[in-house]
């Protein structure tokens, strides 16, 4: 319990002993954490910024699957990408254990333009009740739960370039207070071609190409995985990130191409609002193998700059030796 | 989860029943809801369905301007409108200040549904028409995300998060705002719910069905329906000890909060209100059932909505716990509604009275309660609030009122 005193510009950390024990990212890059691997040791440029989702065949029936929109194709497949990867089967002890954090920084953008559509091509009486259904913003991680059988709580953030951090804060905090036992944590977007005009329109006040992805996590207590999760800073300025950072091997920051003065892997995912889930999965994924010959990591940190002094930073620790995920 | 640290020092409602909390208290006590034909809608369908619409005057709306400094450049939405009205409301009774904020370690959670969607029609119109526009639409879109738009206009220094948990979204920031404070990363949460009316929306539940042609009637046999609504619910959360340090008058304290999810279908809550119990289950902790003096529902007027709230509150707390439901003088207010309703569940615990359920005259044998039908007294410490969301989410919020 607290007993600060209201002080100003008092910093706020969360530390917990959680690890990340399973990642699925979903990708224009590729599906899976090989793919991934593979494209940031290689330097791998998208081609496209869209992503194909086609390994969800894999788990979801077809049938099923059609009226699925992008962010809950993306979502499912990731989710079932990182339990795949932490080694983790679907029980009830699963199912009643697990919470499901969803951050979408803008929101189910394709559904929401596809409702639209629908209203404007046909008029008002033909509005799509399943695109609206789907342009619901919590719609993907509620079918990430039906599919999976989850029955614990789902949180739902948009807030642009906050979400990330404010996901991060709320998976510590359910595992920490024994909420759940796990979460699966997915950081998604979904691109469009409304945001695409936008930012070119945009021009030189605005320099990143646009992206779409998932990341999705198992974090938990667990003693084993790809790394423990240090502190969490949700809003940090400038300066002090770049003292923390100071502090880590490497950071791995999504920057929307507002400050060059941090590294990113823009180029392997291409930028979108909620990059920080890549750049969340490389840091761990540097922790255990070391891409662009860096040498042993100890230390790395995830970043998102959400404005000209307000950045997200969480810290990642390597575990000991016995208990690294092979 | 009845560790309890997170009190409330600050209230402010505005919706359609009134601009402030006792406005709209005053108007709930007369039993009257006064829903209007979706003037503005402008809907080209023939299921039309009455709408509340919040009274905002140039007058408020030139008060807000005065009080409150945003980027010069963009226009304010509806929603953060609505909200810094709220919140003008809940600082005053909180005995605190916009600049007494400024810096501090503030959190902001909000929930949403419209306040975060891009679903401008006449600039997509355009757009996909290839007319070129302008980007006014979108610099206004990504300038008012609801707790953003506040963390960074008031400078504050806490965790910034904007909930769309669709209609559970009000009260999980409230939630939100409980577990900061209760985790030490903040000395105050401005927590709470905002949504505008919006035709694309209203179409959308049209589409579905799920809309009344007349005043809803939430827990009646007659109920084919919901209305919607706008509006903004804030509560300003403190935890206790920098409360009582800085002097404030406590109202209420976080008793409990819990959320689950159906894992069943898409739209429609699970028949047997499993993922509900959990909630509410998880929101009680350690407290008896028995302690709950009275439920502010959900009560969306949607004939399976109300059917299994009602048969999921008799089944843990009995038939005879006094329940009653507003959105016969709100509407369906959305992203908001979790956080009106933990306003209007906190004001019958301080008042120790609650309102009538407007737009309620028959019971339903299959809801196994039977909600106010006048203004009703009630006493005890503790009472709820519920709320289901499409996507199968349900959460439930406890609050305790509180004594030195």
């Amino acid at each position: 319990m607290t007993d600060k005193p209201l002080e100003p510009n008092a910093h706020i950390t969360v530390e917990a002993d959680i690890k990340i024990r399973g990642i699925g990212p979903v990708l224009s890059c590729g599906e899976g954490v090989d793919a991934l691997k593979e494209a940031l040791a290689h330097g791998f440029v998208s081609e496209t910024n869209r992503v194909s989702s086609k390994g969800l065949e894999a788990y979801v029936a077809p049938k099923l699957s059609r009226r699925m929109d992008q962010p809950t194709r993306m979502a499912i497949l990731a989710s079932y990408l990182a339990l795949n990867d932490a080694g983790m089967t679907v029980d009830d002890a699963f199912k009643n254990e697990t919470g499901i954090v969803y951050g979408s920084a803008l929101g189910a953008q394709g559904s929401t333009f596809a409702y639209l559509d629908s209203i404007i091509d046909g008029g008002d009486h033909c509005a799509s009740s399943i695109s609206f259904t789907n342009s619901v913003h919590s719609i993907a991680p509620s079918q990430v739960a039906l599919n999976l059988g989850i029955r614990g709580p789902i949180r739902t953030i948009t807030a642009f370039g906050y979400t990330a951090g404010a996901a991060m804060l709320t998976a510590s905090n359910w595992i920490r207070n024994k909420t759940v036992k796990r979460v699966l944590l997915i950081l998604c977007e979904d691109s469009s071609n409304v945001f695409d005009y936008s930012i070119a329109k945009m021009g030189g006040s605005c320099s990143y190409i646009c992206g779409e992805g998932c990341t999705a996590f198992i974090l938990e207590r667990s003693p084993g995985g790809y790394c423990r999760i240090g502190r969490t800073e949700p809003c940090l300025t400038a300066a002090e990130a770049l003292e923390r950072s100071t502090a880590c091997d490497k950071l791995f920051c999504a920057s929307l191409g507002e400050s060059g003065r941090f590294d990113s892997y823009n180029p392997v995912y291409g930028s979108f609002y909620n990059g920080m889930g890549v750049e969340l999965a490389a840091a761990a994924l540097a922790l255990r193998h070391s891409f662009e010959n860096q040498g042993s990591l100890k230390k790395t940190a995830a970043a998102a700059v959400i404005g000209p002094d307000r950045i997200t930073f969480t810290e990642l620790e390597i575990l000991k030796p016995e208990n690294i995920k092979e | 989860m009845n560790n309890i640290d997170a009190v409330i020092t600050g209230m402010g409602c505005l919706c359609a029943a009134g601009t402030d909390l006792e406005s709209v208290w005053r108007s709930m006590a007369a039993g009257i809801g006064r829903p209007n034909l979706a003037v503005g809608l402008e809907a080209g369908i023939k299921r039309l369905s009455p709408v509340f619409e919040v009274p905002w005057t140039k007058n408020l709306a030139d008060k807000l301007n005065l009080n409150f400094e945003g980027p010069p450049t963009v226009a304010r939405t509806r929603c953060v409108d609505f909200f810094l009205h709220a919140l003008d409301e809940a600082l005053t009774q909180a005995g605190l200040t916009t600049e007494s904020l400024r810096g501090k370690r503030v959190g902001v959670a909000v929930g949403t549904t419209v306040g975060c969607t891009l679903n401008n029609e006449s600039f997509y119109r355009d757009f996909k028409n290839g007319l070129n526009p302008e980007l006014d639409a979108i610099h206004r879109f990504l300038s008012n995300n609801p707790a953003p738009y506040l963390s960074e206009a008031l400078h504050l220094r806490g965790p910034v998060s904007t909930i769309n948990n669709a209609c559970t979204s009000g009260v999980d920031a409230v939630g939100q705002g409980m577990e900061w404070i209760n985790d030490g990363l903040c000395d105050i949460v401005i927590a709470g719910g905002t949504d505008e009316l919006s035709r694309i929306p209203y179409l959308g539940f049209s589409s579905l069905m799920n809309t009344s042609e007349s005043p809803c009637k939430p827990f009646d046999v007659q109920r084919d329906g919901l209305n919607l609504g706008e509006g903004a619910g804030l509560l300003i959360l403190e935890s206790k000890s920098a409360a009582l340090k800085r002097g404030a008058q406590i109202l209420l304290e976080v008793a409990g909060y819990g959320t689950s999810t159906d894992a069943h279908h898409p739209t429609a809550p699970h028949p047997q209100g499993i993922g509900l119990e959990a909630a509410i289950r998880r929101a009680l902790g350690e407290l008896n059932p028995q302690v709950i003096r009275f439920i502010n529902a959900h009560g969306t007027a949607t004939p399976a909505n109300d059917k299994v709230e009602g048969s999921t509150f008799a089944r843990i707390f009995g038939s005879n716990i006094p329940v009653f439901g507003t959105k016969g003088y709100t509407g369906h207010t959305l992203g908001a509604a979790g956080a009106v309703e933990a306003v209007f569940t906190g004001q019958g615990l301080i008042t120790g009275k609650i309102p009538p359920t407007a737009g309620f005259e028959t019971p339903d044998p299959e809801c196994l309660i039977i909600p106010t039908q006048a203004v009703t007294d009630v006493s005890g410490h503790y009472a709820l609030s519920t709320s289901l969301a499409f996507g199968g989410n349900n959460s439930a919020l406890v609050l305790k009122v509180y004594h030195d």
